[in-house]
């Protein structure tokens, strides 16, 4: 299966933060939620492929194409969508539109403007009055105009409300219909992606923590609770984020561990966003000890 | 075909929709023959991921209960196909097996058991 | 080439829903009093290329045109460059059409149609539509001045960052001034011998050739500015 996107061993220091050795690969015709809590370096790694932060070392390419030096060709193919309107205010979608047509050899006004009323979007308003849900489809509309074969998303949903949220996984189940494109899923709200994701890539601290498809994650780990005395001494090592309270614990496990489990203690399946959490804990735990 | 999935439900979301589409292939919902949405399709119209319906499809035609066509797509399975046929019997082998447990459970004999049974087939 | 024009096309159509009225009137103003007080007025439509400028400045610093820049199929570099043709071309053809209407205002002599034809002031009105030198001269000048100013002050401000634009200008005047006081005081005491400043051609063809050249210099300027900036840039991150 071909990758639309692949990266490998992505390094990039800045003083306060670093990407250490990230990669994964998204194959053609699947959506990746790329989740991780604010400042794991989902951004930085957006901006990593988008070629606008430099990379210390690793390879990134986008359609089989270097990330560095074909950086002109990918762009022509690929559409982004970023937390906040990188357009001028003051105009309206008409006037966006005659400025960014020349830009894109494969642009289609038609297409574009279709988009913008199936949107629901006035072509005679000043974008900066949008609300927030539909800037996100208006930047949307563009990359769908340009024919734009990987859409990276960038924290589209923080700030959105449920049905703006609704409409972009819309957007996106039809978008991937065509078994060509790909999408790339930046998010810190991990329901978005827990249904229309079909690989999650986890980032934690500016290093992969998991990455592969979204059932492997939610089969491979589940949230144990119970006393803590029934913990046999062998499991304890193993449990991530162990959290103890007055009548318990809860702690993260991998379903590998499960086996020899004693009765007493009580295992559910775990979704994104416990996994997200106790990764949280067992770095705060491992700060104090 | 009707698919409803819940959110909230202990079932992954592929077991729920496998479960409801043998229910409907079962009882006739879906005829045979009859060319179900594409794997991409399916997932667009329910909002989840292509691996997700890629799943089910493929469960669903190991276990007989619907055909991939290359080219074509995928359709009901065929009423007289061995392996759905298989797969009924198993279904109702499994479902008696429930019913006797059930109702000795409850203190029946086996003839009021038998009788239970004959009066719901007679419907 | 072809980025750039794309370039400069998106950033004039960013200026132009907000720079079209204001530049209007400035137009509209300068060439009425230049009709019948004194063709050199026409210079002050430079402040209508000025209002192409500035707002784009503001909305691309306001929008974060650097996340967009960084979405679209162009070079970086060319991005950079394209700005600095564009304050050139903008002041380029506000000097085009003041030279245009300078020229029709002298032609039309409108300041005969004033009341009061023989008092003092009309004098120096007779003379300002006869002196087409020191039209000419305001015109040109007032575009060199304008222009390597805003493409000064853009290059200091893509480099150093727009907050620290003032500063910049404030010590861009200051050493100017200190060095122009510095000649005229060593000067006046003989030190270096007086500064005389070249005259003019004498001919229309000379004052046309010098012209043609003060432009040429200047879209040099430009050009050099943005290349200068650009190299800077292209080792930042957006």
């Amino acid at each position: 299966m071909e990758n639309i996107l692949e990266i490998n061993g992505l390094c990039k220091a800045y003083d306060d933060f670093s990407l250490k050795d990230v990669s994964f690969s998204l194959p053609r015709g699947f959506i990746m939620g790329f989740v991780g809590e604010n400042g794991s370096g989902k951004t930085t790694t957006i901006r990593s492929i988008l070629n606008m932060a430099k990379i210390d070392s690793g390879k990134i390419s986008v359609f089989g194409l270097d990330s560095v030096t074909d950086t002109i060709a990918i762009k022509e193919r690929l559409g982004v969508v970023f937390d906040s309107l990188y357009l001028a205010e003051h105009l309206n979608v008409k006037q966006i539109e005659q400025q960014l047509k020349p830009f894109y050899k494969d642009w289609n006004s038609e297409e574009f403007f279709r988009r913008i009323g199936e949107f629901d979007l006035p072509d005679n308003r000043k974008v900066g009055d949008f609300s927030k849900g539909m800037k996100m489809k208006l930047m949307i509309a563009i990359a769908l105009s340009h024919k734009a074969e990987l859409i990276i998303l960038d924290e589209p949903t923080s700030g959105l409300d449920p049905v703006a949220r609704d409409e972009l996984l819309d957007i996106l189940s039809e978008y991937i219909e065509d078994e060509n494109r790909g999408v790339l899923f930046s998010t810190h709200i991990t329901a978005d992606v827990e249904r229309i994701a079909d690989y999650v890539t986890i980032l934690h601290n500016g290093k992969v923590w998991f990455t592969g498809t979204k059932d492997e994650l939610t089969e491979s780990y589940a949230v144990i609770k119970g006393a803590e005395e029934d913990i046999p001494a062998a499991l304890k090592e193993k449990l991530i984020g162990f959290h103890a309270y007055r009548n318990g614990f809860d702690a993260l496990i991998k379903t590998d561990d499960l086996a020899g489990l004693p009765d007493t203690l009580e295992y559910e399946k775990a979704s994104i966003d416990e996994i997200l959490v106790y990764i949280a804990k067992e770095e705060k735990h491992e700060r104090h000890s | 075909m009707k698919i409803v999935i819940k959110n909230k439900s202990e079932l992954p979301i592929y077991e729920q929709i496998e479960q409801q589409m043998k229910a409907q292939i079962l009882d006739g919902t879906v005829t045979e023959d009859e060319q179900l949405p594409s794997i991409r399709q399916l997932a667009r119209d329910l909002k989840i991921s292509v691996i997700t319906t890629t799943r089910v499809y493929n469960d669903l035609a190991d276990e007989g209960f619907i055909i991939s066509v290359s080219g074509k797509g995928y359709f009901v399975a065929p009423r007289n196909n061995e392996l759905l046929r298989e797969r009924m019997l198993f279904e109702m082998e499994d479902g008696l097996e429930k019913a006797v447990t059930n109702g000795r459970n409850a203190g029946l004999t086996d003839d009021e058991i038998v009788a239970a049974l004959r009066k719901f087939m007679e419907g | 080439m072809k980025d750039i024009l794309k370039i400069m096309r998106f950033d004039y159509l960013t200026a132009r829903p907000l720079a079209i009225s204001p530049a209007v009137i400035f137009v509209v103003l300068a060439f009425a009093l230049s009709l019948f007080f004194a063709p050199l007025i026409c210079s002050y439509i430079t402040f209508s290329a000025m209002v192409f400028v500035i707002p784009l400045q503001g909305v691309a610093d306001k929008s974060g045109f650097n996340k967009l820049y960084g979405t679209l199929p162009v070079k970086r570099g060319n991005i950079t460059r394209a700005r600095f043709l564009y304050i050139f071309l903008v002041h380029f053809a506000a000097e085009m059409l003041e030279l245009v209407l300078a020229v029709t205002a002298m032609s039309l002599k409108l300041y005969r149609v004033l009341p009061n034809q023989n008092g003092e002031m009309m004098q120096m009105v007779r003379e300002s539509f006869e002196d087409t030198t020191l039209t000419l001269l305001m015109i040109i000048g007032v575009f060199t001045v304008s222009c390597l100013i805003f493409s000064y002050m853009e290059m200091m401000g893509q480099i150093h960052g727009r907050e620290n634009e003032l500063k910049i200008i404030l010590i861009t005047l200051g050493s100017l001034s200190a060095l122009a006081f510095g000649i005229l005081t060593l000067a006046q005491r003989e030190i270096i011998p007086t500064l005389k400043l070249p005259s003019l051609p004498a001919t229309t063809a000379g004052k046309v050739t010098l012209g043609v050249i003060l432009n040429i210099v200047m879209l040099g300027i430009c050009l050099l500015f943005g290349e200068i900036t650009a190299r800077k840039l292209t080792k930042r991150e957006l």
